[in-house]
């Protein structure tokens, strides 16, 4: 069988001072954003290879970015860092071209009303109103503590940020979210978000922005071995009804939501000795993926047609060794056809999954330290890529499949 | 100016009627095909030198008819050869142009023929020149040099042109019979070895059928067995491509002219040959050619099958091969009533089913078509015999019924602008002739590896990077990602961060110790961080402890102290010796630094590598102690610094107090316990005696020993030694210097007077100790080892008597103490040998003390050594 010769990426974004936590691409834009340990966002124009936005969201380390397509031409950015918060920041599109900064829009959408200003006291440089200048493309590495101008933050909830578990987040279109809404006439897009729960490490709450409501509050699953599952690791909203959590002690469950308002779990299955580390849902929602501090990539089956219970054999996870532990980072291509592994190891492995076992397509090996981030992206053409993002600090962009 | 020498005439610068007249002389006195004389030779020569330069550009064309004329000999064409050698080199584009003009213009004019009269060695010499392609190649190398080359001589550098030249000259002079065959064979012959085969045919065979088969047949056989063999495979080559590639190719008429051209056996012989693989429809026409003499015989079929049959050839011979043979076996048996009657080829078709079942992929698959083939009734029922293309292939049985034994009309061959059109038209329609059908390609026969092909475009597999090992443990929580990242250091600098890590780490430290040696010895003769960190990097080695309780901690941390010593002697030395003595360090880190000293003393001594490596090895580490000795030291040393000791101790003790007691080999009660030092005696002597550059012999004065030296006096002075065994320590290693630096130092005599200070210093406090006494003992047998017995006589009178009454007394005293005794031994001989020959040398030493009272007994006790001296 030919084979292609190992794969070499094909740029290296290089700016940021400490190691990049989490990485994401913009909706409906060729923008790769990243959020690094220090507490920066850069967003990257995958055009121009320049930052085109550079600000500290955070007073500490980023542990998400994730883009939510506002209203047409708004981009919103939802970071989510150590210091206990989430916040959303409206970006505006990518500028026409040779514009190398986003200029912030001069007029605003009055959102004060319905959302709950941030009470940061310590929380320098807080935007009160739509400021005039540009941001700064200036990146971390070139001084961390040079002003720059953040842009317009839409609404900030704060959370419990201890156990580094990345947020989830669920987009939620103004119809189908009337049921769970309290806010019946705010006719904006809402976003369901989960993440460990304030007062307990081990239960999830949910909350929807940009109204900052409390839906649920410290969900926590029973486990059918009775243990204790620790705390939450990963978390994934498949529907405003069903939560997927990875746990510490390397449990993964699925709750739903009964009619009376109680959760049920109704799935859980221990098949990793470590701590899950990652959690993502397959496009086709028949299956989803963990992985973990060991070398285990799990794929649970979703909405088992028995209940645990009776241990349907249709119900087992299928589970793959892939000697390389420490499988931090974990993105499935929108189409479901392959996904990505990084690990403690470095290198990022790009995986088909066919029949029960995975394919190993790919090893990305560029990157001497671990590999926190990964993200996949679809360019013009066919030209599609991965992004990776290290704890060397630097983010490398891999034009494969 | 008629009747004059035509050769003169040439010299003569003439003008264009001289010259013609000349040539015209000259021609008529030499025909073309001549035997070269002297006289012709020099008439080319001057041709081509003198008058073509100045006459050719000028000429007319009747001129230049002439002179190509006068040079159309087979000389004057070795001629223009040779001038056109001169010109490239002198790169003289002009007359090389001129000279090619010439030679085209002979070769325009005459035919192959005009030199086939001349005798066999000038035929042989014509032949070489244009069939052989001599004038080929340099005019093309003539043509690829020149800038700008006129169209006309182009085809002088084109083989394709030369082989068409050849083969129409081959067959219109076997036409009008101007060249008989063994001539016309001897320019085939090499015009094949020309390369362009198709060309040559192409010319060659279309001339002379239909009506000149004949001479073509004598032609061929007319040809050396070697190039009957080329040109059947030409004559084959040119078939196929030419008229056998269309749809209907006329096998018959090929078969025709191939039974017409060549003998049967011949052709059977080709036909087989295993380098033989010509198309399907050539093997038919050839198939027919044979049948259509006499029915192909069992005999050619089991060779065939033999072949088919074979395991080596089914596992080695290359696919298209064996496609061919099949292409020749399926025909051929079609031949045959099948199944075969014959019991041998029944037997050789079952073998070779059987074998190529065993065998893979194309081998296999072509020996359950052969299988199925020969006998119906047979079906391998896989999916892969029901393809098309498995039918088409079987098929060839019936294919090689159906062509029998028709022999066509060679006629056929004679429309080659029709086949030729037939085969763009086949070609345009796509239509599927047999070779089509039978796809070479395999792969896209089974639908399963199209699907996967499919995949593979979309996802395709990159191939792993260099190195994608798995994890080192199973076990999640107990991989170190660390390590791999962990290098060595390159620098002095690196070296001492990492020794001196407040937070020390196992790995990186060990890792560090492990290539400080070989860090040390680079720097030693490169760049000056040697120089700036030289001191900091002992100060810290000197002081490491082994927090980690690593294996090899000692021996890593005594070798980089080693190179230390070594790279940097004068900045270390004085070093060692301030630290030494000066009290700051503890015991452990003194005897540490002693050791160290020591053993750069004995390398910088230049020991042969192998030697020192033993000798090092003992000195440093204890586990690289010879067996023996490390049995026997192994278990009296508590401590790592102990053991180091005796090891040096043993290292250089031991050859001279064995060489000692050798020689007093006499009383057994000397010996103690070592069984082996005989045969160590000669061994011990080489290792004594080496001539190398002795580097320690400039600087073991100034860099160790004096530092040393002094350091330890003003230590006496001021604290006193506590500890013997430092004390001891002190001693050996002074010893060792002066005994690794001699015969050549240039203070030998300064540090023998100073190390026998230190002794007789130290005389009182050895009294009862056993360790100290024997490093005195050591010491003192240095010293008589390294200088003369005449110089000891001279020099150090007083010194030798008092050591042999010192010594003697050791000795008397001694209870049971092997090794002590062994020395005591030792240095008692060595003043005996001194006291024997120089006698009165010493006398006058110790006269001149004016001591008298001690001297008495002297002389009368002298040769009484062994029983003792007497005592005060």
């Amino acid at each position: 069988m030919p084979s292609l010769p190992p794969p070499t990426p094909s740029y290296i974004f290089r700016g940021h001072a400490s190691q990049i936590n989490t990485l994401a691409v913009l909706p409906a834009s060729e923008d790769l954003i990243s959020g690094d340990a220090d507490g920066f966002v850069v967003i990257w124009s995958l055009s121009t290879r320049r930052p085109r936005a550079v600000w500290r969201a955070h007073k500490e380390g980023l542990l998400k970015v994730e883009g939510w397509p506002g209203e047409e031409g708004k981009g919103r950015v939802v970071t989510h860092g150590r210091d206990n918060t989430i916040h959303v920041w409206e970006v505006p599109p990518a500028p026409a071209r040779g514009s190398a900064s986003l200029f912030l829009p001069a007029t605003s959408r009055s959102m004060e009303s319905s959302m709950r200003i941030s009470e940061d006291e310590g929380w320098d440089g807080e935007v009160k109103g739509p400021p005039a200048q540009p941001l700064s493309t200036v990146l971390p590495v070139d001084g961390l503590d040079l002003p720059r101008p953040q842009p317009w933050k839409l609404c900030t909830l704060h959370i419990n940020a201890l156990n580094f578990c990345q947020f989830a987040a669920l987009p939620i279109h103004p119809p189908t979210s009337s049921t769970l809404d309290e806010d019946k006439d705010q006719p904006q897009p809402q976003l369901m978000i989960a993440t460990p729960a304030v007062q307990d490490s081990d239960g999830i709450d949910i909350n929807t922005l940009p109204t900052c409501t409390r839906l649920h509050t410290n969900v926590t699953p029973t486990l059918s071995s009775n243990e204790k599952p620790g705390m939450v690791m990963a978390v994934a909203l498949l529907a405003p009804t069903t939560l997927l959590a990875g746990y510490e002690s390397g449990y993964t469950v699925v709750m739903k939501l009964t009619a009376n308002g109680t959760w049920e779990t109704v799935y859980d299955s221990k098949v990793h000795s470590q701590p899950v580390l990652s959690l993502g849902v397959h496009p086709s929602r028949e299956w989803f993926v963990t992985t973990a501090a060991d070398a285990m990539i799990a794929f649970h089956p979703l909405f088992p047609s028995s209940s645990p219970s009776t241990g349907s054999p249709t119900s087992e996870p299928a589970v793959y060794n892939t000697t390389h532990s420490g499988l931090q980072a974990l993105d499935i291509r929108d189409d479901g056809e392959i996904f990505a592994t990084g690990g403690w190891d470095g290198k990022i492995r790009i995986w088909r999954r066919k029949g029960k076992e995975p394919k190993q397509l790919a090893v990305l090996k560029w990157h001497k330290e671990s590999i926190y981030a990964v993200a996949f992206g679809r360019g013009g053409q066919g030209k599609n890529w991965v992004g990776v993002g290290s704890k060397d600090g630097k983010i490398s962009l891999w034009e494969v499949y | 100016m008629s009747s004059a020498d035509p050769l003169i005439v040439l010299k003569s610068r003439p003008d264009v009627h001289a010259l013609t007249e000349a040539l015209a002389e000259h021609s008529a006195s030499h025909r073309p095909s001549s035997t070269p004389d002297p006289r012709a030779a020099q008439f080319t020569q001057a041709l081509l030198a003198e008058i073509v330069p100045i006459h050719w550009e000028v000429a007319d064309d009747k001129t230049r008819k002439e002179l190509i004329c006068a040079l159309a000999t087979i000389n004057g064409l070795g001629g223009c050869l040779t001038r056109l050698d001169g010109l490239l080199k002198a790169r003289e584009w002009s007359q090389c142009s001129q000279v090619l003009q010439i030679l085209s213009g002979v070769f325009d004019s005459f035919p192959v023929w005009r030199y086939a009269e001349a005798d066999k060695g000038l035929w042989r010499e014509y032949i070489a020149l244009t069939a052989g392609g001599r004038i080929l190649g340099k005019c093309a190398e003539v043509l690829q040099a020149m800038p700008d080359a006129e169209e006309g001589v182009k085809w002088l550098g084109e083989g394709k042109a030369w082989a068409c030249w050849l083969g129409s000259g081959i067959a219109e002079g076997t036409i009008k019979n101007e060249l008989g065959p063994s001539q016309a064979a001897g320019l085939l012959n090499k015009a094949l070895g020309l390369g362009y085969t198709f060309e040559l045919m192409d010319v060659l065979v279309p001339a002379l059928i239909p009506t000149n088969v004949t001479q073509l047949c004598d032609l061929h056989a007319a040809l050396l067995l070697t190039a009957r063999h080329n040109h059947l495979h030409a004559l084959c080559s040119w078939l196929s491509r030419k008229y056998l590639s269309g749809s209907s190719p006329p096998l018959g008429a090929a078969a025709a002219l191939l039974s017409a051209v060549v003998s049967r056996n011949e052709l059977e012989a080709y036909i087989l040959s295993p380098s033989t693989t010509q198309s399907l429809p050539l093997t038919r026409a050839a198939l027919i050619a044979l049948h259509s003499q006499s029915p192909l015989n069992l005999t050619f079929l089991n060779k065939i099958l033999i072949r088919f049959s074979d395991v080596t050839y089914i596992a080695h011979a290359p696919t298209v091969a064996q496609e061919a043979l099949t292409q020749l076996l399926l025909p051929t048996l079609g031949r045959f009533d099948l199944p075969l009657k014959d019991s041998e080829a029944q037997r050789l078709w079952m073998e070779s089913t059987s074998n190529r079942l065993t065998s893979i992929g194309r081998r296999r698959w072509l020996g359950m078509v052969v299988g199925e083939a020969v006998d119906k009734s047979l079906k391998f029922g896989v999916d892969e015999m029901k393809t098309e293309e498995a039918q088409a292939w079987k098929a060839l049985v019936d294919v090689g019924r159906q062509d029998g034994a028709m022999l066509g009309q060679i006629e056929a061959l004679t429309r080659p602008e029709e086949t030729k059109a037939e085969k763009m038209e086949a070609k345009k329609k796509k239509e599927v002739s047999f070779l089509d059908a039978i796809s070479r390609d395999p792969e896209p026969a089974t639908p399963q590896v199209v699907d996967s092909d499919d995949e593979e475009e979309d996802f395709p597999v990159y191939e792993l990077p260099d190195s994608d090992d798995p994890d080192s443990d199973d076990d999640p929580t107990l991989i170190n990602r660390e390590k791999h990242k962990i290098t060595p250091p390159v620098y002095i600098r690196n070296l001492l961060v990492t020794l001196r890590a407040s937070e020390p780490k196992y790995d990186v430290v060990k890792l560090a110790l492990k290539h400080a040696e070989g860090l040390v010895r680079r720097h030693t003769s490169f760049g000056t961080e040697l120089d700036l960190y030289g001191i900091e990097l002992a100060n810290t080695l000197a002081g490491m402890n082994d927090e980690f309780d690593m294996p090899d901690f000692v021996d890593m941390k005594q070798r980089a102290l080693v190179a230390l010593v070594v790279g940097r002697p004068k900045l270390i030395g004085p070093w060692a010796a301030e630290g030494v003595c000066s009290g700051k360090w503890s015991l452990g880190q003194r005897m540490a630094v002693l050791a160290a000293v020591s053993s750069a003393a004995v390398e910088l001594s230049g020991q042969d590598l192998g030697q020192q490596k033993k000798v090092e090895g003992a000195v440093i580490a204890s586990k690289l102690l010879p067996k023996h000795l490390h049995a026997i030291y192994a278990d009296d040393s508590t401590t790592e610094i102990d053991r180091l000791t005796r090891g040096i101790e043993e290292a250089s003790l031991k050859p001279l107090a064995a060489e000692a007691v050798d020689a007093l080999s006499g009383p057994e009660a000397l010996k103690v316990g070592q069984t082996r030092r005989f045969s160590r005696r000669p061994e011990v002597q080489a290792r004594q005696k080496k001539p190398e550059v002795n580097t320690l012999a400039r600087i073991a004065g100034k860099g160790y020993f004096f530092p040393l030296a002094g350091g330890w006096w003003m230590m006496m002075r001021g604290e006193g030694v506590r500890e013997p065994l430092f004390a001891a320590q002190v001693v050996k290693t002074l010893g060792i210097v002066l005994r690794c630096s001699a015969p050549s130092a240039c203070d030998l005599r300064e540090m023998t007077s100073e190390l026998w200070g230190i002794v007789f210093g130290l005389r009182a406090k050895a009294n009862g100790d056993n360790t100290l006494t024997e490093a005195l003992l050591f010491a003192l047998l240095v010293i008589f080892e390294v200088h003369e017995p005449r110089r000891l006589a001279e020099g150090w009178a007083k010194e030798v008597m008092e050591t042999r009454e010192w010594v003697g007394g050791v000795f008397e005293h001694m209870i049971d103490e092997g090794r002590t005794k062994m020395l005591a031994a030792g240095i008692l001989l060595k003043i005996n040998e001194v006291a024997e020959k120089f006698e009165v040398l010493l006398m006058g030493g110790m006269l001149s003390f004016g001591e008298g009272g001690r001297q008495e007994g002297l002389g009368l006790k002298m040769g009484n050594l062994a029983i003792g001296l007497p005592r005060r």
